[in-house]
């Protein structure tokens, strides 16, 4: 297990640095890389112009400028400045890491705890009325675009239904708390309902799907021919023997599904206008913010490949069964 | 070979002209109500997209004073905020849509599938390497770097790409060629390990040969299913990065880069917002369906529908 996982990390290592490689080539050949933006402002002449080159180390060959670029990220977790608002983007990245995972996180939980019957009562009673119900409405969550269904729930819950007391907008159209309102926790979790909500039916979708199909390979399972032998009950076998087993490979199952949570999280934080991560990304596209872009991207790639070799572990110690060399 | 023989075990023998292979597939394709369904849904929509022309209002002509109104008998789906039928433009839309759709996947099927084919064929470090460029690939937050491509690719002055549906279908395809190599891959694996391949190598088949005639023939039925899911992941992708301002750029209509001027004019005009999502999403649904029906009519052991993720 240990030499196993040794081989993994060392096999991230290269793979997280090409990419850092490749990553920083394709925003230093956007023309004018960094500087687009400052090249097509007449306000700023030719010489201020070498003097941010200069300052941003641009004169520099490639290879010597990704070295400084890599050593400064290896040794001080160091970044880079973002053109915009001249701060680190560490900085940046880290006060909108837990806002992300706040969304994420309560969205997953949420997921899960549904998704989870869902797929067990599928799969005890394959195609009978429950199973083609949630079948179809699985396909259907897994066809609409997640920006839509947003914009569908504003369109419901904030310009179309009011709240009878105030008559106000029933749910906010977006951000974290009221504007000059205090920041508690009722205001937060106000604030939490359709964002959350969104990716919530969209994972649904996806997971309850998996786990039936997860949770039928394992009925199927000579176990289980042997606890219901032994005289347990129906519910006891579905819901005791087999869920443990079935819930296992859903480990696997969200550690390589994070790029798509991700991208989830990406477009239901600009919809909603939720400053975390997607958001600050989004922005930053926008105003061609490349330091900014950048840490993102390698940010996001580490917490991929990282996840991925702690559901390894995972996956090995929830199931004995699995066994790594 | 070795699949009509599995879907003729399945079925009892009575008229054996009807037996063929694609018969079999076809009978077993029109019992998925919802794929047919779907075939006709999918039909009207690529029906309306080609008689976009055929609309009586331009796609780009710039109206103001007839701005925002809502869904009448002339303006179906109501105008926007500089007075275009906003009909006109998801027809012209779809157009451009379903051909990023089509056009990505073609492009990342050819590339999966020789990915694949070589990597599952000749195994080793042929295989070894392929499969980590894969894997790195898989790995990537990759909605995340195609805005950063796109974006990038779109500001070269060189490659003069700044208003082109090329650079969408490209950066698509970019990110999702490892689905169908992943499975070509499999396929591979297993297919050459077959008395068939050994066969043919026997009689001094060369490798090519045996890889574009004998083997990937029997992997159609995969690669198609493949193939039209991911034409609705396409088509949800670019509609996604179009609605982000960083895939189809405006004027130019498709169904994603509507929606985003639609979010402006929620509260003013909120009937924007509904019908070009609406396309994509039955567009999207049929194509799922679709390719639900496929898998079932190409497992030759198949009896009722299944659905399973196969991501």
């Amino acid at each position: 297990m240990q030499r196993y996982l040794i081989r993994r990390v060392l096999q991230a290592i290269p793979l997280l640095l090409i990419l850092s490689v490749l990553l920083f080539l394709l925003v230093r050949i956007a023309p004018g890389g960094p500087l687009s933006q400052a090249e097509r402002n007449p306000n700023i002449t030719q010489e201020q112009l070498a003097l941010m080159r200069e300052r941003l180390g641009l004169n520099q060959p490639l290879p010597v400028q990704y070295v400084k670029w890599m050593r400064a990220l290896a040794l001080e977790g160091d970044l880079g400045k973002s053109i915009k608002s001249n701060r680190p983007v560490s900085e940046m990245i880290a006060e909108r890491i837990p806002n992300t995972l706040l969304l994420v996180g309560a969205a997953f939980v949420l997921t899960l705890i549904a998704a989870i019957p869902i797929g067990a009562m599928s799969a005890r009673r394959p195609y009978s009325w429950f199973d083609y119900t949630v079948t179809s409405l699985t396909f259907a969550g897994q066809s609409v675009p997640i920006y839509w269904l947003g914009l569908m729930f504003i369109l419901i819950f904030y310009v179309g239904l009011d709240n009878p007391l105030t008559g106000k907008p029933l749910l906010p159209a977006g951000g974290m708390y009221s504007i000059g309102g205090s920041r508690t926790l009722p205001d937060l979790l106000w604030h939490m309902i359709l964002p959350v909500g969104t990716l919530c039916l969209t994972w649904v979708a996806w997971y309850s799907r998996f786990f039936r199909a997860s949770m039928l390979e394992v009925l199927n399972a000579d176990y289980i021919r042997t606890a219901r032998a032994k005289g347990l009950s129906e519910g006891g076998v579905t819901y005791v023997h087999a869920l443990r087993n079935a819930v296992s490979p859903l480990v696997t199952m969200i550690a390589l599904d994070l790029p798509t949570i991700f991208a989830g999280a990406l477009f239901i934080e600009t919809i909603f206008s939720w400053p975390g991560m997607g958001r600050l990304f989004w922005e930053a596209a926008r105003g061609r913010d490349y330091p900014v872009l950048l840490g993102v991207i390698l940010i996001n790639a580490a917490l991929i490949v990282v996840a991925n070799i702690a559901a390894d572990v995972v996956y090995a110690a929830v199931d004995p069964r699995v066994r790594y060399e | 070979m070795t699949l009509s023989t599995g879907a003729q075990q399945g079925e009892t023998r009575r008229d054996p002209r009807i037996h063929s292979l694609t018969a079999l597939t076809w009978r077993r394709f029109v019992r998925h109500r919802m794929a047919v369904f779907s075939i006709g849904l999918l039909a009207l929509v690529l029906a309306s997209a080609l008689a976009a022309p055929l609309s009586r209002y331009s796609p780009t002509e710039q109206n103001p004073a007839n701005d925002l109104q809502p869904p009448t008998a002339e303006h179906w789906f109501g105008t926007d905020d500089l007075g275009r039928d906003v009909f006109t433009r998801a027809l012209y839309g779809g157009r451009i849509s379903l051909t990023v759709g089509l056009a990505a996947t073609l492009l990342s099927l050819l590339v999966g599938v020789a990915v694949g084919a070589l990597s599952g064929y000749f195994g080793g470090w042929i295989d070894n390497v392929l499969m980590r460029i894969t894997d790195a690939f898989l790995s990537l937050p990759s909605l995340f770097v195609l805005i950063l491509v796109s974006t990038v690719l779109r500001d070269l002055p060189a490659l003069n790409l700044r208003n082109s549906v090329v650079v969408v279908i490209l950066v698509i395809a970019l990110l999702s060629w490892m689905w169908p190599a992943r499975l070509v891959r499999g396929a591979f694996l297993s297919l050459r390990a077959h008395d068939f391949t050994l066969a043919a190598r026997s009689v001094g088949v060369g490798h090519a040969r045996i890889m574009a005639r004998h083997i990937l023939p029997n992997t159609v039925s995969l690669v198609i299913v493949q193939g039209t899911l991911s034409i609705a992941y396409a088509i949800i992708v670019e509609s996604g990065l179009s609605y982000l301002g960083f895939g189809i750029q405006p004027p130019t209509p498709s169904w994603g880069n509507l929606l985003s001027t639609a979010q402006v004019y929620a509260l003013r005009a909120p009937w924007l917002m509904i019908f070009p999502g609406l396309m994509i999403f039955l567009t999207t649904i049929s194509i799922n369906h679709i390719g639900d029906g496929l898998r079932d009519a190409f497992d030759p052991f198949s009896v009722r529908t299944t659905h399973t993720k196969d991501r």
